[in-house]
């Protein structure tokens, strides 16, 4: 995967739409179309953020084993994603561990890392497990990557366990970070050293 | 009413998309005005149905705390 696509790929995951519909984006140079896409990111994340912040704010009212059914039943991943962001990190964990994997593995998708950090952080290694798990079975390499851009080490190791050597090359072309390839490769177990190429690992 | 163009809904864009052909931007601007108006439709559908699982004694709370 070049560069380029790699770009594509992560914009058009970020717009729910094919990556072969922004095929001519390969003569945009590298960084514009970096920096675009964070435009787009900055867009969809701070678009309604005012009702958003409301909602976050109403949720301390509200025991966490019934907003964890809510999430699931009314706000779905997409508004989840964008509420996790805003919740006190320790609410935010407590909720996120009474929700099933395949749920959080979709609100993964919809997450800005970034945003919510605290979080993903806070979870227990169980549920990052189970998540990474149900990330790999969907084949979602941008998803992982972008959590592989912003986890911290133990994280990840808890994580690894699950990813295909075959998947590393990819994750390792979809990193945000180059740093972070290096540091991908510091994790990894010995016998798993050449799952990602040379030119990647650097 | 006209759709806004890409730079209405992000500011000034880099270089390299400013010079893109402008059936290329309108194609961008199409896929980030269909990404946000997904998101409205799922936060105007929420509100209200979120309500019916609040125990009725909080509801005035939450109503007043989201402004609905």
């Amino acid at each position: 995967m070049t560069p380029h696509d790699a770009e594509i790929l992560k914009l058009a995951s970020a717009l729910k739409v094919p990556p072969q519909r922004f095929g001519y984006l390969r003569q945009v140079p590298l960084e514009d179309l970096r920096r675009f896409r964070e435009q787009v990111t900055g867009v969809l994340f701070d678009a309604h953020l005012g009702v958003l912040q409301r909602m976050a704010a109403a949720s301390k009212l509200l025991p966490s084993p019934l907003l964890a059914r809510m999430a699931q039943l009314v706000f779905g991943p997409l508004l989840s994603a964008r509420i996790a962001g805003l919740v006190d990190p320790a609410r935010g964990v407590d909720i996120a561990r009474r929700l099933p994997p395949a749920f959080l593995a979709d609100v993964a998708a919809e997450l800005d890392p970034r945003r919510a950090s605290g979080i993903t952080a806070g979870l227990p290694e169980r549920v990052v497990s189970a998540v990474a798990e149900e990330l790999v079975r969907r084949e979602d390499w941008v998803t992982v990557a972008r959590f592989v851009d912003h986890l911290p080490g133990s994280t990840i190791v808890a994580s690894l366990e699950f990813i295909p050597d075959a998947a590393l090359s990819h994750i390792a072309a979809l990193l945000d970070d180059p740093a972070r390839i290096a540091y991908l490769v510091s994790l990894l177990p010995d016998d798993h050293l050449g799952a990602i190429p040379g030119d990647l690992a650097g | 009413m006209a759709e806004r163009t890409l730079a209405e809904q992000l500011g000034s864009l880099p270089e390299g998309i400013e010079a893109l052909a402008e059936e290329h931007k309108r194609n961008l601007a199409d896929a980030v005005r269909d990404a946000r108006r997904r998101q409205a439709a799922a936060l105007a559908g929420a509100g209200d149905e979120a309500l019916r699982f609040v125990p009725a004694l909080l509801r005035p709370a939450i109503r007043k705390a989201v402004r609905l």
